[in-house]
């Protein structure tokens, strides 16, 4: 699954770290999910489109 | 919502119950095992020291839980593929190893200390490489 989490993160001028901070992850789950290497649960992918103010698929496309 | 300040604290309690216990539970097991020979000679305060051991290990298994359930996602699929392995090496290397001492043909003498460490040495091993892997 391909995000732009980066992109996003980025634009809201916000570190990995305040991402974290802000959704309740470690910095490395973070990291893991922006690399690609790791999905998110669909709560946290509901509370980073709700950080974003985007929809789900605004963030993550699946890739097949 | 929770913040990564309420994350890292509840992580670093648990963190910190979780090794309070083992330090407990590991002070109970050398209670339990060299009281006999150092301590007393009386075998109700072993039964005593054995209890307390079980009740210490239940604690620490508790709070293990605690602290497993107080990880994020990530973490948790980390511990969850360690486990797997950890459990997998032990069965499989306990069996064969088990099969060879019924034969006769281990050259040393197999117990349950060993297979302990087996157990820790892999799960770290495991936790290691998924470390690695999701950095």
């Amino acid at each position: 699954m391909k995000n732009s989490i980066k992109e996003l993160r980025a634009r809201h001028q916000l570190t990995q770290e305040d991402l974290a901070h802000k959704v309740g992850v470690s910095r490395q789950t973070i990291n893991a999910i922006e690399k690609g290497k790791f999905d998110p649960s669909l709560p946290l992918a509901f509370k980073l489109a709700h950080l974003f103010h985007t929809p789900i698929e605004g963030i993550f496309t699946h890739e097949s | 919502m929770k913040t990564t300040e309420s994350f890292k604290e509840l992580q670093h309690k648990s963190t910190k119950r979780l090794a309070v216990w083992t330090m407990i539970w590991v002070l109970s097991t050398a209670l339990a095992t060299f009281g006999p020979e150092m301590l007393w000679e009386n075998s109700l305060y072993t039964y005593a020291g054995v209890a307390l051991f079980l009740i210490t290990g239940a604690a620490m298994i508790l709070a293990n839980r605690k602290h497993i359930l107080n990880l994020d996602e990530l973490q948790q699929r980390m511990h969850l593929e360690a486990m797997a392995i950890s459990l997998g090496v032990a069965v499989v290397l306990g069996l064969g190893l088990s099969i060879l001492e019924q034969q006769d043909l281990l050259g040393f003498k197999m117990d349950f200390a060993f297979m302990t460490i087996v157990i820790s040495l892999t799960y770290l091993a495991g936790l290691a490489i998924n470390t690695r892997r999701y950095k």
